[in-house]
This record gives structure tokens, sequence and C-alpha cells, in this order.
């Protein structure tokens, strides 16, 4: 802890987080996670006996401070970076799954993360707390005491044939093996693949009529799919709010979409329900027209498959993490006050196995494509590819779905494979542990 | 394909929509036309909104077409979302005509002022009425009126406007953005305006010499005319030695006849241009 920091933990922690509704006994500065030291923890005392001054049991927040001359103003900022690490470090530990807030502040500038399972994503940007900390205190306030329930991940490719319907699907399916509530968003009504995988009939008009409406609510028009294994005991479920066939063969073109459907109806639509879900998941279009840019807006996460054997679909899965999230982020920005949607890193489908000589063309293309973001645009994007690679250590491992032949088979039979066929549910519960379970 | 909903038609839900400036037009042809519309009619002509915050709209043009939508009970109203800098919204009401049209007398043109004039002339009941556009118009297009700090100089153009509701109308349609007055001019008009005292001070600054007690037609023709400013009579108009056609043919009648003076030439007097022309170029030769 250096001097400036010390001024700030003096001065200002303590007033701060009294603030955001901590008194002096739901506190606890230095709190210890295994050799890790948060800067602060907090959590509301349920009971009497139950002071978190003393137990230092199931902490709700944590706080990391840092000294006035490190500069948080912006994410771009090599402090900022660090600090931000360091926070999500924390807030992953394996000991820290009851914590659902971080703050990042150094008196200046205050920023606040959430998280949900293993994820972590900003919910403001970088707020500068010069004349108006009444207000940020009170909007982050407002934030951390209405928890919510379900992470909302739209899954984005603007190339087509990378497998975002069955992956969506799919993820549905093993978290609803493993008891968790989830909502699977068919956001394409081109081509309702969702629905037909599950032999399920589009609504006509229904989708339209509730996202025009000015208060969207999307209980009513909610299917429940019922999946009974015949020889297991229980039934598995998931809820999926279908296409709407009306916006492809009825009289609603993109156009009349475009007039009577608000951009942030999606978002609004799905903010009534989620504190029923777990997990909420959008499969979108392949582009960027109005209902994938919706669904993107939507999205606190973006899921993005890309294939091996096909170029374009990498290309386009760096042209959505260079481009059209922050596009849609921004806009969230103006819109709500948000930080908006960020990318998860991506996940290739029908992955070969290892040795496959086409892994070796893959890894070239990509190199290519990282540097070709650090000369146009300045930014590594490295680890959106390779999530494992440190500085320092080489490491091209990627997250992978493997071929399967269980996985397309499922799909004739208007199965969710991860629910027909074991090898394939482990597969996806593999994957889900390495973004989103903890 | 951008995101946001700026320059799109949209049909907003009119609980969500605030009124801005009130529509002026008279309630029967509201009714008339809310009539025409109906509750479940569509407004062809929308209203023109800028978006105040998350699902909030106010109305920057077409306020009538919102007073008619509210008159007949529409639930939802067409919308143009206009972006929400100050000259979209003075664009738009200007575009509505909603918004009164002035013209800036200190840099107007001779033709905005007719136009203005001519304008107010045709307002009903105007206090205008009487007056004669074209002496207003000659008056204000010469007098200083850069330098004007408020309208009222125009009472003392002599142009048959002298104050009261007169000069009132014309501040319907008249705005100044007044320059300051130099310290020394001699610029004829502008002294005219100031005070004796205030051309004293100026006299002063140049050092020019003044008679005892001098009148204010004095000072003006004083200043107006410097001592060290005072023009040689030859270098006024001076005649150069031309005898290229074309400089000639750049020239007029009398600048030609005193340059055939000059050079003491005769017999020219009932000559035209091009007579006089052929005449200098010949003597020079």
């Amino acid at each position: 802890m250096d001097a400036a920091e010390v001024v700030v933990e003096a001065n200002f922690s303590r007033v701060f987080l009294n603030a955001l509704g901590f008194s002096d006994l739901e506190m606890t500065p230095g709190f210890k996670i295994d050799k890790l030291i948060v800067d602060h923890a907090a959590r509301k005392n349920v009971t009497a006996e139950d002071i978190f001054l003393q137990t230092k049991t199931n902490p709700y927040l944590y706080m990391e401070v840092k000294g006035r001359t490190e500069n948080l103003s912006s994410e771009h900022c090599a402090p900022h970076k660090r600090a931000a690490w360091q926070l999500k470090r924390y807030m992953r530990h394996p000991q820290s799954k009851s914590v659902q807030w971080g703050v990042l502040t150094n008196s200046l500038h205050v920023q606040l993360y959430r998280k949900h399972g293993k994820i972590v994503h900003p919910v403001t940007t970088c707020l500068s707390l010069e004349g108006n900390l009444k207000q940020i205190v009170k909007e982050i306030k407002s934030k951390i005491e209405v928890p919510r329930k379900a992470l909302i991940i739209t899954i984005y490719n603007n190339k087509g044939g990378v497998g975002k319907t069955t992956t969506a699907l799919n993820i549905a399916a093993t978290l609803a093996t493993r008891k968790k509530r989830v909502l699977v968003v068919d956001f394409d009504p081109n081509q309702s693949d969702l629905g037909d995988s599950l032999n399920l009939a589009p609504l006509e008009g229904q989708v339209f009529k509730m996202l025009s409406s000015t208060d969207p609510d999307p209980r009513d028009i909610i299917t429940t799919y019922r999946f009974k294994h015949p020889r297991l005991k229980d039934t598995w479920q998931f809820d999926v709010l279908l296409a709407d066939s009306d916006l492809v063969m009825g009289d609603i073109d993109e156009t009349k979409f475009r007039q009577q459907v608000k951009f942030t109806a999606l978002r609004k639509a799905l903010e009534s329900v989620q504190n029923e879900y777990d997990y909420i998941l959008i499969d979108s279009p392949p582009n960027w027209r109005i209902f994938s840019q919706k669904a993107v807006y939507a999205a606190d996460v973006i899921l993005i498959p890309a294939r091996h054997d096909n170029l374009h679909s990498l290309q386009n899965a760096a042209a959505a993490i260079n481009k059209f999230i922050p596009e849609a982020q921004a806009y969230r920005q103006e819109k709500a006050g948000e930080y908006g949607p960020i990318a998860l890193p991506i996940f290739m489908n029908n992955a070969p196995l290892p040795r496959d000589p086409a892994l070796v063309l893959m890894h070239k293309a990509i190199d290519k494509i990282i540097q070709e973001t650090k000369a146009v645009h300045k930014r590594d994007i490295t680890y959106f590819f390779y999530p494992k690679w440190t500085p320092g250590k080489i490491n091209h491992e990627m997250i992978r779905i493997p071929q399967l032949a269980n996985i397309a088979k499922a799909d004739f039979m208007h199965i969710p494979a991860a629910f027909a066929f074991r090898p394939a549910n482990d597969c996806y519960y593999n994957l889900l542990t390495e973004y989103f379970l903890q | 394909m951008s995101l946001t909903d700026v320059g799109n038609l949209m049909l907003l839900s009119f609980d969500e929509i605030e009124p801005g400036k009130p529509t002026e037009a008279h309630d029967y042809i509201i009714q008339f036309a809310s009539k025409k519309l109906g509750p479940e009619g569509r407004n062809w002509i929308p209203v023109i909104v800028r978006e105040n915050g998350p699902d909030r709209y106010q109305v920057i043009g077409n306020s009538f077409i919102y007073a008619v939508a509210a008159e007949a009970g529409l639930d939802k109203v067409w919308c143009i979302i206009a972006d929400e800098r100050p000259e979209s919204i003075e664009i738009t009401q200007a575009l509505a005509q909603e918004i009164q049209p002035k013209t800036n007398l200190s840099t107007a043109s001779r033709d905005e002022i007719a136009s203005a004039l001519d304008y107010l002339m045709k307002q009903p009941g105007t206090p205008l009425k009487g007056i004669r556009v074209a002496s207003v118009v000659a008056r204000l297009d010469e007098a200083p009126r850069e330098y004007w700090q408020d309208l009222k100089p125009i009472a003392k153009l002599s142009c048959g406007i002298t104050g009261g509701a007169k000069l009132k109308a014309l501040e319907q349609v008249f705005y100044l953005t007044p320059q300051p007055i130099p310290e020394i001019t001699t610029d004829i008009r502008l002294l005219e305006m100031m005070s004796a005292t205030d051309l004293k001070t100026m006299a002063k600054k140049q050092g020019i010499a003044l008679p005892q007690k001098p009148t204010k037609s004095d000072l003006v023709k004083r200043l107006s005319n410097p001592p060290e400013a005072k023009p040689e009579l030859a270098s006024q108009s001076p005649l150069p030695e031309k005898n290229d056609l074309a400089e000639l043919e750049a020239m007029n009648l009398t600048q030609l006849k005193a340059m055939a003076k000059e050079r003491g030439l005769t017999g020219y007097s009932k000559f035209k241009k091009p007579e006089m022309i052929k005449l200098l170029a010949a003597s020079s030769a």
C-alpha cells in the first residue's frame, strides 16, 4: 500500500461504503481469501448474532481501493487494467462464491462490476466522482440493493452456419440437466430453427405485439419445453420464447418492426423476467441488422462460436469484437447509462482432434487477424482467441466443442443432443464450466 | 446500419410524449382536424420529437398535430425522432412555421430589409399602414445600423416612422447584434449619431484644432474631414496616361472627357463613348 492509497483508505473508503448502505459492523477491511487480501469486503447483517465484521462469512461486495495517483479514468490506462484484473481475480476466487458485486475506486473515479458464476462483467463505465458523488452513490446503491438473478447471454456471429442455434439449445439443455432455470429466446424469425429443432411451431404476431407495447412482458407467450428421458426418473425442462413467423411471412417487415418496436424493447422485456431465471440465452440471426442488433444490445455477455474450417467465421468473430459489440456498448451507455455487453472468448465449434493439420492453417489465420487488429484498431484481441495465453507464455489452447456425430444426429430427432446423449452433455458441461459455472 | 432511432419514423405511445411549445391554432381548426382523424386514425403528418430520456420524448415541431392527436384521443402517435442539437430544434420550428422569423438588421442586405417590411405590411391590422415602404427601405439601408444598440434611431430617419406602435411592429421582425463604435472615425453617419461631448473628445484625441464653442455641425464637419487626411485634388481622381483600348473601354464618358481635356484636345463636346475612345487612342499615338 503506497502513501496515496493510505490517504484514500483513511478518508474515503469507510464513508463511501457507509453511503452505499453498509454500517461499520457490516464491513471488513483487509479481507483475507487464501493468501490474497481484498481491501474491503461488505455484507448486510441478517440477524443480531451474525455480525459480518466478526464472522467474516459470505461476503457480498468487494471493494478494491487505489491511490489518487493511479489513473482509473478509462479502461485503456495501464493502472486501470491492472486494478481490474486484480479485482476480477478476487471475485472469481473459489472462496468468493457469495460475492455478487465488485467496486473499483481511487476516490476520483469508480466502476461497478457484477459477478454471475465465473463471469465478472462491468455494469457501469468509469464514473467520475467529481461534483456528482451523491448521484453516483445513489445509482450504485440502487443497483447493488436489487441483485439480478439471470445472466443474459446472446449467441452471435454474423457468419451463418457456425452452429449458433445448436449451441443455444444444448447449453440450455445442459443447464437444465444441472437444475438451472433457463429461458431461450429464438430471435431469428427468418429461420426459426430453434423452435423447429424442438418440434415447436413459431408464434404468429404475439412477439411483435409484446415488444411494441409500452411495458413489454413476455410471460404470457413463453412456452415450456419438457423432456422425459426413458431411463431416468425426473423430467428436464427449460422455457422458450419462440420466434414470430409474422415477422417474416406476415405483413410486418423490417421497416414496420423498426417503426413500432423500440431498440430497448427486448432488453426491457427480459429485465421484467430476469429474476425468474438463472440464465437467459438469445439466439440471434447471422447479420448485423435489426434483430441481431437488438439481441446484442440486450445482452450482458456475448458468446461467439466460430469454426476452424471457415476463415470467414473467424474474421467475423473479430469484426464483432472490434466493431459491432463496441457499437452496442456505446448505445447502451448513451441510452441506459450501463456499460453494455462484453464479448467472451470465441469458442471452436465442431473442433477436430488436436493433431489435425487443418488446425495449423487455422492458427495461422488467427495470428493474421490478431496482427491486423493491432495495426488497424490498436487493440490486442489475443485473449478472445486464446484465453489461456499470458504474457511470456504462448498457449494456443482454445475453448472447444469437439466434433460429435451425436450432436448432428440429435438434430434429426428434434431433441437437444445434451438431453439424449451423455457424451454431448459432457462436452457442453465442460464448456459451461470454462465460461460460466463456478 | 446505425443503432439509433434518430431520423426514423416511429409509432410512439402518446403518454410518453411531453408537449413542447403550445400551438396557437384556433380551437375550431383543431376540432375539425381531430374529427377527421378520429381515435383510430393515423396522423399521416408526423409530430417531430426529440428524446429526453429513456422512453421520454418532447414535441419540438408540428405541435398542432400533437394537439389534434390529444383532442382525438390517439393512444399512439406517429413521430419522427430528431436529434438533440439546438440548431435541429430551430430548423424544425422554422420548417413547421412555428417560430417568428427575424432579420438581423445589423447585417441585413437591402433585399432582406425590403422582404421583412413587406411581410409586416401584409399582416392584418398592421400599424404600419400608410408608410412608404420604398423610403423606409432606403433610409434603413443607408443608416449606420451596424452600430445601433436598439431600433430607436429609426425615429430620426424621417421616413414616416416616429416611434410608438410603428416601431413596436418593426421589433417583431428585426433584431440587432451591434458592433462597438470605433474610437476614431470619419464616417459622417456615425458622427451624426454621437453627442457633442463625445465628438470633442474624439477631436482632442486626434489633435484637431477647434474654434471656440463649436457647434455640433462644426465638429462633424471637422472630424469627417480631418486636416491631415485632406485629399490632394490631383490624387483624388488620378487619370492615368492610357491608350490601351481595353483600359479606355473600362472608363466612363466623364472620365474619358476629363482625359481629353488634360491632353488639350477640343471638339469632343457632343461625342459619344466610342468616338471618345477613337479620339483618345489617336491622340496618344
